[in-house]
């Protein structure tokens, strides 16, 4: 089974899952078939001055992995990862390991529209 | 042409106010143009209670574009972006996401094949009101979503100085946005003199301790003033006017419901009460 990069806080799979995409602190490549964690990536770009977002879609488009679960996806990296035919799926705050199962289960998401407004990451509340 | 810069660091500290009733002070005797360099956010025709109606100009960026034909798919432009402004979807020509643009043009340099121009971008408008024959404002003003606006501030300023030079203007005033980062710094360098205004609170203090050692590196002097002096905690500002060694403040502003009153009014120019009490020399 293809493999799936889901965005969290910690480096594990008991880690909470990262709500923000573009900086978010760890990239966690995953088998959802297995449930294991394959690779733990420090993303670089949770500091970002701007474009974190973009930055993180490159990441993501460079290492030829086409699904993608997390939180809220901004409408720049909502291009960048469209344009790179990435399928991207929203989970509810929870633990990665959770996601993982829920994303095998078939109970995840697809979204198909930007989830959250420019700059959410930058400490800005989303808006209801 | 004198040119002086009003800044601060720190947003909501009075660094319109001041910058408005600085150019209210010096009219009296000379002539004056206030040029609004925060372009994210201008507001110095709001408290001169006018609105922006016709540009004058509109400030461009080169932004990159890329020749899908001459383009050979390697990356190294999208490397080189530290804005993050170039994304290269797997196998394909690069997606250039003008928002963030800086128009640094790093990526022409780089690219192996030549493949990417620059091309013409509005980013922005520069408005001219003139109130009378001695005071002049210039307002910037950056497209709604722009992230990367230090160009914005360095096409009004150049437009400033050009009006400011043909009007034969005496002095200039730059009032800044809040922060220490690149449209700020623009706007500030070159200048005799900046005045950094600030507030009585931790957030005043920690944001004045960056501004002040921005200055120091760039060579700019200064004086401090304190706005809402009378509350607060003042030792914060007055502990670290120390530090860089500085004797005293040099203005402290009051509370005065009256100035809130015309602020609020867009009415600081025209309010005979309210005037800035700064004695000192310009």
């Amino acid at each position: 089974m293809e493999k799936v990069i889901i965005t969290a806080q910690g480096d594990s799979l008991d880690s909470e899952l990262d709500p923000h995409f573009g900086r978010c602190k760890f990239i966690l490549v995953c088998n959802p078939e297995t449930k294991e964690l394959e690779k733990a990536i420090t993303n670089v770009n949770a500091t970002a001055q701007g474009g974190a977002g973009v930055s993180t879609a490159q990441t993501v488009a460079d290492m030829g992995i086409s699904k993608i679960i997390t939180g809220n996806i901004g409408p720049k990296a909502y291009e960048a990862l469209t344009a790179s035919g990435v399928e991207i799926y929203v989970a509810e705050p929870g633990k990665v390991s959770d996601a993982l199962e829920k994303f095998g289960n078939g109970e995840l998401k697809k979204v198909d529209d930007a989830s959250a407004p420019m700059h959410t990451g930058l400490g800005m509340k989303k808006s209801e | 042409m004198k040119k002086i810069a009003v800044t601060g660091g720190k947003g909501g500290t009075g660094k319109s106010t001041v910058s408005v009733l600085l150019a209210k002070k010096l009219m009296a005797s000379q002539k004056v143009l206030l040029a609004d360099l925060d372009t994210e956010c201008p507001n110095d025709h709001l408290l001169t209670g006018i609105s922006l109606e016709k540009p004058i100009k509109e400030t461009l960026s080169k932004l990159p574009e890329i020749d899908t034909a001459k383009c050979q798919k390697c990356g190294e432009c999208v490397k080189s972006c530290t804005s993050n402004a170039l994304f290269m979807p797997p196998g394909k020509t690069p997606i250039v996401l003008p928002d963030l643009c800086s128009a640094c043009q790093t990526c022409l340099d780089v690219c192996p094949h030549q493949a990417i121009t620059a091309k013409d971008n509005v980013t922005g408008k520069i408005y001219r009101h003139d109130f009378g024959k001695n005071l002049i404002l210039v307002t910037g003003q950056a497209r709604a979503r722009l992230i990367e606006t230090a160009s914005v501030v360095r096409q009004t300023k150049e437009t400033a100085l050009e009006i400011g030079r043909k009007e034969k203007v005496d002095t200039i005033i730059f009032d800044t946005a809040a922060g220490t980062h690149c449209p700020v710094v623009v706007a500030i360098m070159g200048v005799e003199k900046a005045i950094a205004v600030t507030e009585p609170t931790p957030m005043g203090a920690h944001d004045l301790d960056l501004i002040l050692q921005l200055l120091e590196k760039i060579e700019v002097p200064c004086d401090i003033f304190l706005n809402q002096a009378d509350l607060g905690k003042k030792d914060l500002i007055t502990d670290l006017v120390k530090k860089f060694g500085k004797q005293k403040l040099s203005h402290e502003i009051k509370h005065s419901t009256k100035l809130a009153k015309a602020y609020s009014r867009g009415d600081l120019l025209n309010d005979p009460e309210v005037n800035l009490q700064y004695d000192g020399k310009i």
